[in-house]
C-alpha cells in the first residue's frame, strides 16, 4: 500500500536495495513503475540507493527509496544532504529488532529517534507513521505533499508488523488523494537556488538541467547555493532549515483522539503499538474504567497542542512502544508537565492489548 | 460467524504455512469479511519456524496481535509445545501426526490428529499436506467456505504453479473427508 500511494502521489523515481522488511515496497515499485513511465532502479548499495534518489527529485522528479535499520544507518549521511540541499525526498523506514542487523524478521519500534535525529545539529525532520494498511497509503501521499511543500525529507516510519501483515482493504472507500505538485520558480526569474526573505520561507524549487545554472552543495552556503563559510547569510540559511517547519509545527499534526470526560489515565501510542493501545482501552471502558487514548502518526514535529488537548485532567500517561527505552516517552517527557508518566515497553514481539490493560491497572 | 475468530498456523518454513493463511485470509476477503494475516517467522526460509497469525471477522480487526487463539493448526513438534498452551479453553488444535512424539496433552480443547503426509505422499507431492491439513481444519470449522478456498489458492498460488490446482483440490477433498471421519482425541 506504500508502493500504492506513492504511485497515487505522483512518485516516478525509486531506488532501492533489498532489505527485510521492506523489501515489498521495492518490488512494489519495480511492479508499477515502469507502466506510469517511472524508472525503478535496484542500486548496488543503501547509499547509492538514497542518492539515486535524491539526484532524480534535484531534476524535479518525485523519488522515494526504502530501507530498514541497517540501511538506513547507511543512508544518514545522504538524509542529511537532502536536508541542506532543500530536496524534496520520502523515506520510508521500515523498523525491525535492533541494534545492528538484529533481527530482519522481527519487528521493533526502536528507530524512532535515530531517524529523527540523524542529522548534525538535530534538524527537525518530519516524520509519519501509519497504524494500518489504509494508513499506509494515506500517510504516503501526505508525506510527499509535505516533502514538495516544504522542500524537505520525510520519513515515513513503519514497521514489519504494518508492512508485512495483510489486511483487507476496500479500495472503494480509499479517500480520492492527490499530492502537492512540486513548486518551480517560474523560467526565466531572477531567484537563486534558495531565494527567501524570510528564513520561514520556502524557496521556489529549480531543477538541475533547466536553462538556469542552478548549484547544489551539502556545505554550508548562500541562498546561491554556492559554498560560504561564516557568513552572515549562510548562518541565515541554516537558520531557515530549521524555521521554516518549526514556524509551521501545527500544519503537521495527524492524530487521533478518543478522549473520555472524566478520565484521570492517558494512554499514548503510535505504530502497530496504537493498535493494541486503542483495542485495551476499548476494553478497560467496557469494564467501567475511564481512560483517554492518544494515537499519534505525526511524531515529528511533535504534535504539542494536540498532547497539550489530551492531558486536560489527565493525572497518568501510558506510553506504550515496542522499545525498551521509552524512545518517544522521551521526546513526550517535557510536554507531560506534573503527570505521573509510565512506560509500557517490550522487544522481540509485539505488545498485546492484554499487556497494556495491566499496565493500565497496576496500582501507582 | 458474528464474533472474530482468531488462528495460528505453525510449523518449519517450507510446510507452506504462510501460504495456509494466505489461503484462509483471501477466502474470507471473497466472502467479505475482514482479515489480517501477520507472518512470523526466523532467518531463514527453509527449515527455520514459521508461523502466521489469521483474524477472520465481521467487523474492523483492531490489533492484529493476539495471545489466545479460538483454533491452532501445528505441522511439527515445536510449533505444537509452542502453541498448544495459547488456544483458549474450548477451542480446537489440528496437528500433522508424522513429526509429533508428544502428543497434545490438554482436556480442556479438542485436538484432531491428521495424518496429512501420509496422504500427501500418496498423491506423490508432500506439499499439499497444508492443503489436507486445512481440509481437516474445515471440516470441523466451517470459518470459510471450503468452495472459496480454491479461488483464493489461485491468488496465493503463482501462475507458474497454476497446473498443481487441481491436485491441490484434490488433496483439500482428502483432508475434509479425513476431517469428517477421524474422532477428536479424548485426553
Amino acid at each position: 500500500m506504500i508502493a500504492e500511494g506513492a504511485v497515487q502521489a505522483g512518485c516516478r523515481f525509486f531506488a532501492g536495495y533489498p532489505i527485510t522488511p521492506a523489501t515489498g515496497i521495492f518490488k512494489g515499485m519495480v511492479d508499477m513503475l515502469p507502466a506510469q513511465g517511472g524508472l525503478a532502479l535496484s542500486a548496488p548499495d543503501e547509499i547509492s540507493a538514497i542518492a539515486y534518489a535524491i539526484g532524480a527529485s534535484l531534476r524535479g522528479i518525485k523519488s522515494m527509496t526504502a530501507t530498514s535499520g541497517p540501511g538506513w544507518a547507511l543512508m544518514t549521511e545522504s538524509v542529511q544532504y537532502a536536508l541542506m540541499t532543500e530536496t524534496p525526498l520520502v523515506i520510508t523506514l521500515v523498523q525491525r529488532l535492533g541494534p545492528s542487523t538484529g533481527g530482519a524478521t522481527q519487528g521493533a519500534q526502536g528507530d524512532v529517534l535515530f531517524a529523527e535525529y540523524c542529522t548534525s545539529g538535530g534538524y527537525t525532520i518530519p516524520v509519519l507513521c501509519p497504524v494500518n494498511a489504509t494508513e499506509c497509503y494515506t500517510l504516503t501521499i501526505l508525506a510527499f505533499t509535505w516533502a514538495e511543500l516544504y522542500r524537505t525529507p520525510v520519513i515515513l516510519l513503519t514497521d514489519k508488523e504494518i508492512a508485512m501483515t495483510a489486511e483487507r482493504i476496500d479500495d472503494d472507500v480509499l479517500p480520492n488523494m492527490t499530492a502537492q505538485e512540486r513548486l518551480t520558480s517560474k523560467s526565466g526569474s531572477a531567484v537563486g537556488t534558495y531565494d527567501f526573505d524570510f528564513p520561514q520561507e520556502i524557496p521556489a524549487f529549480r531543477p538541475v538541467g533547466g536553462l538556469e545554472k542552478v548549484t547544489v552543495t551539502g556545505s554550508a552556503h548562500d541562498k546561491q547555493g554556492r559554498l560560504q563559510k561564516n557568513t552572515p547569510e549562510t548562518l541565515e540559511v541554516l537558520k531557515h532549515l530549521e524555521e521554516k517547519i518549526r514556524w509551521r509545527e501545527n500544519d503537521f499534526c495527524v492524530v487521533e483522539t478518543d478522549l473520555q470526560k472524566g478520565a484521570e489515565s492517558l494512554v499514548v501510542s503510535y505504530g502497530v503499538t496504537s493498535r493494541a493501545a486503542a483495542e485495551a482501552v476499548a476494553r478497560a471502558r467496557a469494564d467501567g474504567t475511564k481512560v483517554s487514548f492518544l494515537g499519534i502518526k505525526s511524531l515529528f514535529p511533535v504534535p504539542r497542542r494536540a498532547v497539550a488537548r489530551a492531558l486536560k485532567g489527565i493525572r497518568t500517561v501510558f506510553v506504550a512502544e515496542e522499545n525498551y527505552t521509552g524512545l518517544y516517552r522521551s521526546v513526550l517527557l517535557p510536554l507531560l508537565g506534573g503527570t505521573e508518566v509510565r512506560g509500557i515497553n517490550k522487544v522481540g514481539s509485539m505488545i498485546t492489548p492484554q499487556e497494556i490493560l495491566a499496565a493500565l491497572s497496576e496500582p501507582a | 460467524m458474528n464474533q472474530s475468530y482468531e488462528i495460528v498456523i505453525a510449523g518449519f518454513g517450507g510446510q507452506g504455512v504462510l501460504s495456509l493463511g494466505q489461503i484462509i485470509a483471501y477466502a474470507a476477503m471473497i466472502e467479505g469479511k475482514e482479515v489480517s494475516w501477520m507472518p512470523s517467522y526466523g532467518p531463514e526460509m527453509r527449515g527455520g519456524t514459521a508461523n502466521c497469525i489469521v483474524i477472520v471477522s465481521p467487523t474492523r480487526i483492531s490489533s492484529p496481535i493476539i495471545s489466545r487463539f479460538d483454533s491452532a493448526i501445528v505441522l511439527n513438534q515445536p510449533s505444537l509445545e509452542k502453541f498448544e498452551p495459547t488456544v483458549k479453553p474450548g477451542g480446537f488444535l489440528v496437528y500433522e501426526v508424522s513429526t509429533i512424539i508428544h502428543a497434545p496433552q490438554r482436556m480442556d480443547i479438542d485436538s484432531l490428529p491428521v495424518p496429512a503426509l501420509m496422504e500427501a505422499n500418496k498423491l506423490m507431492k508432500k506439499q499439499v499436506a497444508n492443503m489436507i491439513l486445512l481440509g481437516a481444519f474445515l471440516a470441523r470449522k466451517p470459518v470459510i467456505e471450503v468452495s472459496n478456498v480454491m479461488s483464493a489458492l489461485a491468488k496465493v498460488l503463482p501462475e507458474r504453479h497454476h497446473h498443481l490446482l487441481p491436485l491441490n483440490e484434490k488433496a483439500l477433498e482428502i483432508g475434509t473427508a479425513l476431517g469428517s471421519t477421524i474422532s477428536v482425541e479424548q485426553n
